[in-house]
């Protein structure tokens, strides 16, 4: 498998604010939460929880996920893995929070928390999501801190598309509507 | 094809399964007419209705021998990977263990073994990992108890996740396994592995399971000492930050009304036991398996031709429910339920004490 790109020098614009106060700011972006997975031959499975993920294009059929590059799962990805984005429902927001790191949960032990499977490409894909995209890493655009993955979507299951998503906003998971129990 | 969740991950607080119906008696010693036979019609059979009733495993014991006595008991057991695979054709929802003694089977076996059962199933496999114990099984294959087997265990299972895990062949060096190229494909269904557990009760099968095991199973002569499991294996599953469910293991004697459970259970656990595998099985579990306490030797034989030393849940519905909260509140995920009869008993059972569990809060269906 090709390496991922290497990362290019980026510049600052000499106006570019303090980054503390950019992360304030986005603190009140309501995303909507996906979590990411992929299987490596020696690291093994990895994933990571990311609100930076959205459409890219349709045809053909692909999406773009924002991860830091510090992170196991910007580490083992590589262009032609097979990857998955699963989108959690309101009750497995402990999902979401162990693949955040905000539980004692590292590594491999984090896919303790619900219920993984293979898919067909081998990824990795989480069980009772309100969806799940099966993707192959099409490009990887390294900048700064993190890392694009340009993902061609292979594969979509909408297993309980019905379920209320889950948000992340100030900090804070947020669940709509009262299936989160 | 739709995949589901793995049963023992499912929304009910206080999970419930089937132990050892493989096996000639059961987890039971008795010599009473209505005994297990364990052929594989009974199998099915109570497999169908414990699948139909939405439990959430069946878990079978592996047993190379029996412990003699009247009826030779547990020398008749099928093995766990083929009747795991029956089993799945068979049923829907239940989960299926197998039950693998590491030093017996080489962990690419194991590996091809589980996932074939694991994608027969869709997913609902799980591995009980045993170290073993009884020196005359080891014996049948030219083998010793080793003093270092969970040394072995801790190689045995990084070469199934690896294996599962790489889409290249890789080398393994180890102290126990020294492997070259190896490749198993198909991986399991479930990522990383299926669920695993062991039935550990000394501090390197503990240490074990709180690396590699999703639950732990231990046993208990009162309730009350069942948090002490609870807290130790949490303990030790925090310290490398993972989580370990705990269950036990009960053998049951459900009747409408309390006086006749207890007159059946003095019936085939006393005045039936069969004395001389109750003896074997006692003195053998002593001298070699580290996996009761002292006082459940001396105070309660009843128990071992009942259950093979685990809890009594004997009684009405009411009763039994009321004891599974007692054991739910000290900290327990769910338990593995053991009968005389499981095709006579289970559906009792079902009908009457799964409803009040509901009632209760243990379960939602």
């Amino acid at each position: 498998m090709p390496a991922a790109a290497s990362p290019t020098t980026w510049v600052h614009g000499h106006d570019a604010i303090n980054p503390r106060a950019f992360k304030q700011a986005m603190r009140a972006v309501a995303g909507s939460v996906a979590i990411l997975a992929s299987e490596h031959d020696e690291i093994g499975l990895c994933g990571i929880t990311a609100t930076a993920v959205c459409s890219f294009s349709a045809e053909p059929p692909s999406l773009l996920a924002c991860v830091n590059r510090g992170s196991t799962f910007a580490s083992a990805i590589r262009e032609g893995l097979p990857f998955s984005v699963n989108l959690p429902a309101g009750d497995q927001e402990n999902v979401a929070r162990a693949f955040g790191g905000m539980t004692q949960a590292k590594g491999v032990a984090r896919f303790s928390s619900g219920s993984w499977v293979r898919g067909e490409t081998g990824a990795p894909l989480l069980v009772g999501a309100r969806a799940m995209f099966e993707c192959r890493v099409a490009e990887l655009i390294v900048r700064a801190s993190h890392m694009i993955i340009i993902g061609i979507v292979l594969g979509v299951a909408l297993d309980r598309a019905d379920r209320s998503p889950v948000f992340y906003a100030h900090g804070r998971f947020l669940t709509v509507g009262d299936d989160a129990s | 094809m739709i995949r589901k969740q793995h049963p023992l991950k499912g929304p009910n607080r206080f999970k419930l399964g089937v132990f050892s119906m493989n096996a000639d008696g059961g987890l039971a010693i008795t010599t009473v007419p209505e005994r297990w036979r364990a052929r594989w019609e009974d199998n099915l059979n109570s497999a169908g209705i414990a699948d139909r009733a939405g439990l959430e495993f069946l878990l079978p014991i592996a047993r190379w021998r029996g412990f003699g006595g009247l009826t030779h008991v547990r020398e008749w057991s099928f093995e766990t990977f083929t009747w795991a695979a029956g089993l799945a054709v068979a049923t829907q929802n239940i989960g299926l263990f197998m039950t693998v003694h590491v030093p017996l089977v080489h962990p690419l076996q194991a590996a091809k073994a589980l996932a074939t059962v694991d994608h027969i199933s869709n997913g609902r496999a799980g591995l009980n990992i045993v170290c073993g114990w009884n020196p005359d099984e080891f014996a049948m294959f030219g083998q010793t108890v080793g003093d270092r087997t969970y040394d072995q265990a801790e190689e045995w299972i990084n070469i199934i996740e690896r294996a599962y895990q790489s889409r290249e062949p890789f080398d393994f060096a180890g102290e126990f396994y020294d492997l070259k190229g190896v490749v198993s494909r198909p991986p399991s269904l479930q990522a990383p592995r299926p669920v695993t557990m062991n039935a550990a009760f000394g501090a390197p099968g503990r240490n074990y399971a709180a690396r590699h095991c999703d639950y732990l199973f231990s046993t208990f002569s009162e309730i009350a000492d069942g948090r002490a499991h609870v807290v130790d294996i949490t303990n030790r599953a925090a310290e490398v930050g993972r989580e370990v469910g705990v269950y036990t293991v009960c053998h049951v004697v459900c009747r409408e009304t309390q006086q006749e459970a207890e007159d059946y259970y003095r019936h085939y656990a006393l005045e039936c036991a069969d004395q001389g595998a109750v003896d074997e099985h006692m003195r053998k579990k002593k001298e070699f398996a580290n996996s009761h306490d002292a006082k459940a030797f001396t105070e309660y034989r009843q128990r071992f031709a009942g259950g093979a030393g685990t809890f009594p849940l004997i009684g009405t519905p009411e009763k039994i429910v009321d004891d599974l909260t007692e054991i739910m509140d000290q900290g327990y995920s769910g338990a593995a339920l053991t009968f005389v009869n499981y095709t006579y008993e289970l559906p009792f059972f079902c009908d009457r004490v799964l409803p009040l569990m509901r009632q209760a809060g243990l379960r939602v269906n």
